[in-house]
């Protein structure tokens, strides 16, 4: 299927030039004196009073030009690495990073809770198990660690690093993604160049909008940078409150402190690999809360794989997600709505499934329903094929009319050629009835309850595991 | 409404011009506006937009007012008390934390924002020096949280933790974190903040 366009080629030049009137004029105030030093022997004017930053067009232009428009993601199994290209088909990860997690019982109660460490494994083991994921998000923070004499992100990333095999965008500690590098270093017998070769982990970069580059960022470009991981240059802004009301102008501030972000990645380390990334949204000025199952989610998210497309620079953004507290009609519908804009627009990797509660509470559930979904949307994104074998002239002159195409050898051999689905019904209603009246919240938490007893993640070798646990065993040390 | 800011400050020259009575002027004018405005968005008849802007057309006044009044010595009084309001150390979003600002100022606090990324020992400075009856800090990272419970630690080290009411919010900030690190309470947005930080003053 043709990419769709929400942004035209013209506007996504009038926004990148808008953009860079932007960072010409207003700038960005920059928190982090070596930073802004960076900045300033590449070009940049600095006012060193106010701490803002102006960026010529030329030096962001060039740096643009700098970003691989593709690169290879990996994780601790070679085997299902993926080549990103800004002009592939989208990829999936799961949503992350939640605060609670939100589970069925077997009576269909549902609840909420707080996330501890046990859940980080569990979550992760349940999307390693599912093919249509590409790479994951740290799922869920170990909330029972915090404050603890544990060094929480490490704990977690260790969680994540038994249970999960593929390439992962993760929720470090700033400071502490030094872990990270000796993590992937156990896996090559030490060796630097290969580890810096195949990062397991994308950073996320998050502005602070409008227009702010704090310190959190800053280390995060630089520890991201000196290790050679994908960094994602993450536009956050939220209609109305952190950006202008309209969904242009929040795309204008938004792509400002994306290619800000690019400008900075390039400049520490020319080449690095960079994602274009965005998890825009509105603020909802009546609700008074940041909405991720909007249609304008999903438009601010398919116009970032537009504009990825446009500087030819992959794009990860937010993809199904929704403001439902619970698994309902409002989930179902705004999962769809905000997967299947930037699925159509071609970005190169989404984040949302498995979140509920506009990004606070991750259901192993709905992940399932997500992963459902999400293989109905593919379906749909490859569109129709026309050629003289589907337009099937010879086999309707051969079954003529009021005939059957039932027993047809070609329609025996299409069988898996069609869409179906896994966790959601289509038997008939007396069938459903036998069967116990499951919805598909209640068919996903069986299969949830089977994969966590039943599925098996390849188990890493005991020499790195004991490496890995030596790691942990030594952040722990350091106060 | 008008939200003229502009307008605002030429009612507070003119009242300063004409020696009028301050106090009253901002009580029965300026107070009794937004407090209108406060009750049009408690009714969903207004929202954030209108509310914010009522607050920056208050303010363009009171500011004016308020150097005139420190002068004579007077006050326009502490209403609800004293509240002190951050985003707390190594967090610098500070949307959220300013809308819950305004919010507590409309509906009648007395309120010190002392801005983002503040130090927990800063933070307990105030709590001493200013000697407020609340003080909230909010969080919108999982790595910031932490010094949410850092704080309520500290109060408690340097002997002020039952002198004031700790508020915690931001988007990973729940009961359960309030309850674990011993917070007062916990607001998931800024009504419930003001609904339970003036339900919680008035006893």
């Amino acid at each position: 299927m043709q990419r769709l366009e929400v942004l035209s080629k013209s506007d996504c030049k009038a926004i990148h030039e808008a953009a860079l009137q932007v960072l010409e004029r207003t700038g960005i105030k920059v928190l982090d004196q070596k930073q802004r030093n960076v900045l300033k022997e590449n070009g940049c004017n600095v006012d060193e009073k106010s701490m803002v930053v102006k960026y010529p067009a030329s030096l962001v232009n060039d740096c643009l030009k700098k970003c691989p428009p593709s690169f290879t993601i990996t994780g601790r199994d070679k085997k299902k690495a993926k080549k990103i290209s800004y002009d592939d088909s989208m990829g999936f990860a799961n949503f992350g990073t939640a605060v609670k997690i939100g589970t069925l019982d077997d009576d269909g109660r549902y609840s909420v809770r707080s996330t501890t460490i046990s859940d980080v494994g569990t979550a992760a083991k349940i999307v390693d198990s599912l093919s249509n994921f590409d790479m994951g998000v740290t799922p869920c923070s170990a909330l029972d660690l915090m404050g603890t004499n544990k060094k929480k992100d490490v704990h977690e990333q260790y969680e994540v690093m038994l249970n999960f095999t593929k390439h992962s965008m993760s929720d470090w500690t700033p400071g502490n993604l030094h872990y990270a590098f000796e993590f992937e270093k156990a896996f090559f017998g030490g060796d630097e160049e290969e580890a810096l070769k195949n990062p397991f982990y994308t950073i996320g970069a998050p502005s602070t909008s409008p227009l702010t580059f704090g310190h959190t960022f800053d280390t995060f470009v630089q520890e991201a940078t000196k290790f050679h991981m994908p960094v994602n240059a993450m536009g956050m802004v939220l209609s109305g409150a952190s950006g202008p009301v309209f969904t242009a102008g929040n795309l204008v501030v938004a792509i400002a402190e994306s290619i800000a972000t690019i400008v900075y990645v390039q400049c520490l380390n020319p080449g690095n690999p960079t994602w274009i990334g965005s998890s825009g949204t509105i603020l909802d000025l009546k609700a008074g809360t940041a909405a991720c199952g909007c249609p304008e989610r999903a438009l601010i998210s398919a116009a970032y794989a537009n504009m990825g497309n446009f500087y030819k620079i992959p794009s990860f953004i937010a993809g199904p997600e929704t403001d439902s507290k619970t698994i309902d009609a409002q989930s179902g519908h705004e999962k769809t709505l905000t997967g299947i804009l930037p699925l159509l627009s071609k970005a190169s990797m989404c984040f949302g499934p498995g979140m509920l509660e506009s990004g606070l509470t991750f259901s192993p559930e709905q992940l399932l329903i997500d992963d459902d979904a999400i293989s109905m949307m593919r379906f749909a994104e490859a569109g129709i094929s026309v050629n003289d074998l589907t337009l099937s002239v010879d086999d309707i002159a051969e079954v003529g009319p009021g005939g059957d195409f039932l027993a047809l050898k070609i329609t025996m051999d299409n069988i898996d050629g069609q869409s179906t689905p896994d966790i959601f019904s289509r038997t008939g209603i007396d069938e459903w009835i036998g069967a116990g009246r499951k919805d598909a919240a209640m068919v996903a938490h069986e299969r949830a309850k089977d994969i966590v007893k039943n599925y098996e993640v390849d188990p890493i070798d005991k020499d790195v595991l004991k490496s890995l646990q030596a790691i942990v065993t030594k952040a722990d040390k350091v106060q | 409404m008008a939200y003229d800011q502009k307008a605002s400050a030429e009612v507070a020259k003119e009242a300063i011009a004409a020696k009028v009575d301050l106090v009253n002027l901002i009580q029965e004018g300026y107070t009794a506006g937004i407090q209108e405005v406060g009750d049009l968005y408690q009714a969903k008849k207004l929202f954030l937009p209108h509310i914010m802007s009522a607050a920056n057309a208050m303010n363009a006044g009171v500011n004016l007012l308020t150097p005139e009044l420190e002068k004579s010595g007077k006050s326009a009084g502490e209403g609800l008390g004293k509240f002190v309001i951050c985003t707390i150390e190594g967090d610098i979003h500070s949307i959220g934390k300013d809308i819950v600002a305004i919010m507590l100022k409309v509906a009648g606090f007395n309120v010190v924002n002392m801005g983002r990324d503040i130090p927990v020992k800063d933070i307990v400075a105030a709590v001493k020096n200013e000697k407020p009856k609340a003080v909230g800090t909010s969080a919108l990272m999982t790595s910031t949280m932490v010094n949410q419970k850092t704080f309520e630690e500290l109060l408690k080290e340097e002997g002020v933790r039952d002198k004031v009411i700790t508020n915690i919010g931001g988007a990973p900030c729940t009961q359960q974190w309030c309850d674990e690190i011993g917070a007062d309470v916990y607001s998931e947005n800024a009504t419930d903040c003001v609904n339970k930080m003036v339900a919680k003053v008035k006893g």
